[in-house]
């Protein structure tokens, strides 16, 4: 039977292989090529085709003296730190609360999942309103419902307009994360939260003791799709920013890179998405390695 | 679960023919039309249509244009288009540095190589200061038109302000006085719309005294001048580019800037500093004087577009905008755009600063900026019949007589090639540019020669975060936007 | 008693949180019918009267029909080749147990990693040279994109499996792909839901990818009309009384579709998690 299946693996796969060699694959390595190439995005420039202008790693030590990339960088990973650890509470937070109450958990549910359906660019649109005239004037405005400077015109403000992305990001994922962890609490024995407490052991320590390690497995996803998903926005910080004030996130770097100079610089463009890849990669590899090593240690 | 898959592949059953439509639908378009423009100038777009409409009429060729929005960049959406099968035949360039891309990518057709008897006496009539060149003797593009930007006042508030029959000398002495006398103005005004103050300012000599009550109309003001703050192309292109003036003669000397010539810099940007806050701390708002500060810069409150609002609703006496602004103007209020004016953008300059052609700072002061904002490029890579159509096509725009009432009509545009002695548009702005070409009292726009993003997304967005949220500005302020021009220009050149 | 205090409080988060949630819909919703004018004067408050109109504009402006037909067709046929590729090639990885498969999966998994930005610019200019720059090119670029978690969900739900079902349909004489779409396939039905609503999901609201490859053509889709909408509209920089609108007819029929489906897209969400 095993040497039936190896006959047909790779006929079978067939189509899978196309798509991926068509979309990702092909067109990575090109990526890569085109990284040590002085590529113009609509032509080559020195040469006729990628070898003739090859520029070794010229784009790469471009990109690393350049002060948006630079910039970029560092502001992804301070958005991506605050953003996970806000999605993550709050989503923890809501999916604990909806397994507590005996009813109507269902509606709140459907509630936290809906920003999830709305676009990107949808959404940015009214967050923008929302940020520069329901924020700045209507609520928390000199003449609103209670002045919190701190809440105004925060799309800005390099500092205010990271916190203005993790409202919006929150806002917009919690919901997801909220099932997951739903479905991860549901998966805890009751029987243990019992013997806790015959065991005279608080809310606090039941958590700490029984929640949290047997959370572990959902932990680790809403970790992994967190990162990955804050690493790469793009959509949210271009409709509230523009990386205005340098609010550029790498995906919106890289994306823009082909304006700052003319011509365009899309080789540079494509080291910088190379030098990306690798962060993301590396990223959550570790993740992926440190929550599934305590996952194991817990157990 | 059943329910699901059965939900689905109805939804395939339903999407499949209407693919196999959507199909034939696409190629049809490839094929729709026989010409292909794709327009930078959003503010020009429904006018363009028109042109080409009419255009079709007469040839029976199908005209296909696209625009977008005003102040949107279109440069990714353009590369996309000529990367594509159905490229445009004609595009757009805003500048000799945007020009590098498409010359270097060989999308851009050297006009001076034509053949076409008619076009080639198009592209040669182009006077050499306005050609799109790289090397002096090429040329890549027809001119839109020609641009020139200033304060915009209307002379109905010059009457309000100052009695009827006013406004002709004030134009006048406005234009000649020095950068002093403005500032005085400006803080009489200012005075007037806060507290009532009439007082008298001197205008090249002349006095002018603020009458002792105010009309329905000065009333009306909440400031000196109305500003977009969110949008730095104002300040930082338009503004800086009079500044640039005092050092360079056009573009393509800005493209060649020795370092000598950067270095000489200082002074006229300092004086621009000086200006810019001086300017904006005395701005309209919808409601009453704004002050600096986040509020400034809101991009929903703050933008191009709420200046123009503000100005054209009388809240404030100047706007710096240009000719282009009048059809926006238009659509808040009909009434105001036939009385507007322009009077030059002046700097607080000495003569020392001003290295450049215009050699005096008294010149600088009184000459508005007049240039060349945007060219007509013809796609090299189209086919031969593509190439014969768009020709025809510009010929036909500004050559012909329905061709040029779409130019200085539709468009509101001056004309580049029109002998300025005979023509009068119905554009109140587009005349007042005329005079002042008539009187040789125009500068150019050296900051398209710039490198790239320098004044607008680099000194223009350092200004927009770091100053226009900023209460009180000091000398040292003045001096350090200075030096950051200089040295980002050394950096980027 | 302590329980039921416990149960107020967390009744009252939970409603503030709702409200919270739904603040930003609501507010889309009121914004919808009113002018220019009095949106900015009064974004807080219900309109003046309930005016149709700039729906109706708005609708017009976007060609929601056309728009949203295109959206569909291509979302639904992106989910098909991506369910028809994907299943077939993770129960083909998880059978055969060689060199070959294994590295195959951590080829198809790894590629999750790969940022979009990584493969936007050369993908394009390999779809152009080949005449794909269209929506069947768009179509195919999203089976692509959705192969990775596809592969890696199936994979993991065949492996769960005891191959002795379809094994005894082979030795029955039957073929290979015979054997996979009368036994295999509808066994796998629980993850191809998760596949269907997981990839659904980004598909319909993607605008990056629609932007690059088909642009300013006359056939778009509604995230890219909507976005055209705000950028080719001259007058006002943000026309509030045209974005608003739009995005609320934009969001309709998405939110109907949820609300009909959300038993199974739920599950969808948390077995997709649960086993990736």
């Amino acid at each position: 039977m095993d040497k039936y299946y190896r006959k047909w693996l790779l006929p079978i796969s067939l189509p899978a292989l196309i798509l991926f060699f068509a979309v990702i694959v092909i067109p990575f390595v090109t990526g890569v090529l085109y990284s040590f190439t002085s590529w113009r995005g609509t032509y080559f420039a020195g040469g006729a085709n990628a070898f003739e202008s090859f520029v070794g790693f010229e784009n790469y030590v471009n990109a690393f003296k350049n002060e948006k990339f630079l910039n970029a960088f560092v502001y992804t990973i301070k958005f991506t730190i605050t953003a996970v650890i806000a999605i993550n509470i709050v989503s923890l937070a809501l999916a604990m609360m909806i397994t507590t109450v005996s009813r109507g958990g269902a509606i709140y549910r459907t509630v936290f999942f809906l920003p999830n359906l709305l676009g990107g660019l949808a959404l940015g649109f009214i967050w923008q309103f929302i940020f520069q005239n329901v924020f700045s004037d209507v609520l928390f405005g000199p003449q609103g419902l209670i002045h919190i400077p701190a809440l105004t015109n925060m799309l800005q403000d390099n500092t205010k307009a990271l916190f203005a992305l993790v409202i919006l990001v929150t806002w917009q994922m919690a919901g997801y994360m909220m099932i997951i962890y739903i479905t991860g609490l549901n998966t805890i024995p009751r029987d243990l939260y019992e013997a806790a407490q015959i065991d005279g052991a608080g809310a606090l320590a039941q958590f700490r003791v029984i929640t949290l390690p047997m959370l572990m497995p959902a932990i680790t996803i809403v970790f992994f799709l967190t990162l990955a998903n804050c690493f790469k926005l793009l959509d949210q910080n271009i409709a509230l920013t523009d990386g205005n004030f340098n609010t550029r996130l790498l995906a919106t770097q890289i994306l823009r890179t082909t304006r700052d100079t003319a011509p365009p610089d899309y080789g540079m463009a494509q080291a910088q998405a190379v030098v990306f890849f690798v962060l993301i990669a590396v990223v959550t590899l570790v993740q992926l390695y440190v929550t599934k090593r305590r996952e194991v240690e817990l157990h | 679960m059943r329910n699901l898959a059965k939900i689905f592949s109805l939804c395939l059953v339903l999407a499949l023919p209407v693919l196999s439509l959507a199909g034939c639908g696409m190629d049809m378009a490839g094929s729709g039309y026989d010409l292909y423009i794709f327009n930078g100038k959003g503010e020009s777009a429904q006018a363009l249509k028109d042109a080409a409409d009419k255009f079709s009429e007469e040839t029976g060729k199908k005209v296909k244009t696209f625009s977008l929005g005003s102040g949107t960049s279109s440069l990714d959406t353009l590369r996309a288009e000529l990367n594509s099968k159905n490229m445009p035949t004609i595009f757009s360039i805003v500048n000799i540095q945007e020009l590098k891309e498409f010359e270097e990518g060989g999308f851009a057709l050297d006009l001076t190589t034509v053949t076409d008897e008619n076009f080639k006496m198009l592209a040669d009539e182009i006077p050499e200061n306005m050609r799109l060149s790289s090397n002096g003797t090429n040329s890549f593009g027809v001119p839109y038109n020609v641009e020139g930007y200033g304060y915009i006042v209307d002379t109905r508030m010059v009457d309000a302000l100052f009695g009827e029959g006013s406004a002709d000398d004030f134009l006048e002495d406005a234009k000649n006085a020095s950068y002093e006398e403005f500032q005085n103005l400006v803080i009489a005004v200012d005075g007037y719309i806060k507290n009532n103050t009439a007082a008298s300012v001197v205008l090249d000599g002349e006095t002018y005294t603020l009458r002792s009550e105010k009309t329905d109309l000065s009333s009306k003001l909440t400031g000196v001048f109305a500003i977009a703050g969110a949008d730095k192309w104002t300040y930082g292109d338009h503004l800086v580019n009079v500044a640039l003036n005092a050092v360079f003669d056009n573009p393509a000397d800005a493209a060649a800037a020795t370092d000598a010539q950067i270095a000489s810099l200082k002074g006229p940007l300092t004086a621009y500093a000086r200006a810019l806050d001086f300017k904006t701390s005395y701005a309209a708002g919808m409601n009453g004087p704004v002050t600096r500060g986040a509020e400034f810069i809101n991009t929903t409150t703050a933008n191009y577009d709420s200046a123009v609002q503000i100005f054209a609703q009388s809240k404030a006496l100047f706007i710096k905008q240009g000719n282009w602004a009048y059809t926006n103007i238009a659509k808040i209020n009909e009434e105001i755009v036939k009385t507007l004016e322009f009077i030059p953008v002046k700097l607080p300059l000495t003569d020392a600063d001003v290295t450049s052609s215009v050699e005096t700072a008294e010149q600088l002061n009184r000459s508005i900026s007049v240039y060349v904002p945007n060219y007509y490029a013809i796609n090299a890579k189209a086919t031969d019949e593509q190439k014969q159509t768009a020709m025809d096509f510009l010929v036909w725009l500004n050559t012909s007589e329905s061709g040029q009432k779409f130019v200085t009509e539709d468009m509101a545009f001056v004309p580049y090639n029109a002998d300025h002695q005979n023509i009068t548009t119905d554009n109140s702005l587009s005349n007042s540019i005329i005079r002042y070409m008539e009187d040789g009292d125009v500068i150019s726009n050296p900051y398209g020669g710039a490198p790239v993003n320098w004044s607008g997304d680099v000194l223009g967005l350092e200004i927009m975060e770091k100053y226009l949220t900023k209460e009180k500005w000091t000398e040292e302020d003045y001096s350090a936007i200075a030096e950051y021009g200089i040295s980002k220009w050394n950096e980027m050149k | 008693m302590r329980k039921k205090v416990l149960h107020t409080v967390l009744y009252i988060a939970l409603t503030v949180f709702a409200i919270l949630t739904l603040a930003p819909v609501a507010f889309l919703l009121i914004n919808s019918f009113k002018s220019q004018s009095e949106i900015v004067a009064s974004p807080m408050s219900l309109p003046l009267n309930w005016d149709f109109d700039y729906i109706l504009t708005a609708s017009q402006e976007i060609n929601f029909f056309r728009s949203l037909g295109i959206t569909f067709i291509v979302t639904v046929l992106s989910v098909a080749l991506i369910v028809l590729a994907s299943s077939l090639a993770g129960w083909a990885v998880a059978r055969a147990k060689t060199k070959t498969s294994s590295v195959m999966l951590y080829m198809f998994t790894a590629a999750m990693l790969i940022p979009f930005q990584a493969v936007m610019y050369p993908l394009l200019s390999l779809f152009e040279g080949v005449g794909l720059k269209n929506i069947l090119g768009l179509i195919i670029m999203y089976g692509g994109f959705g192969l990775s978690l596809s592969i890696f969900l199936y994979h993991g739900f065949v492996k769960s499996i005891p191959p002795s079902i379809e094994e005894a349909a082979l030795i029955d004489g039957a073929g290979m792909i015979k054997t996979f779409f009368t036994v295999v396939f509808p066994l796998m039905k629980s993850t191809t839901a998760t596949v269907i609503i997981l990839n659904s999901m980004w598909i319909w609201n993607d605008y990056l990818l629609p932007f690059l490859v088909i642009g300013n053509a006359s056939s778009r889709t509604l995230t890219l009309e909507l976005y055209f909408a705000k950028m080719t509209s001259g007058q006002f920089g943000n026309p509030w009384e045209l974005i608003f609108p739009a995005v609320f007819v934009s969001i309709i029929p998405i939110i109907i579709v949820f609300l009909l489906l959300q038993k199974h897209i739920v599950r969808g969400v948390s077995d997709g998690a649960v086993k990736g």
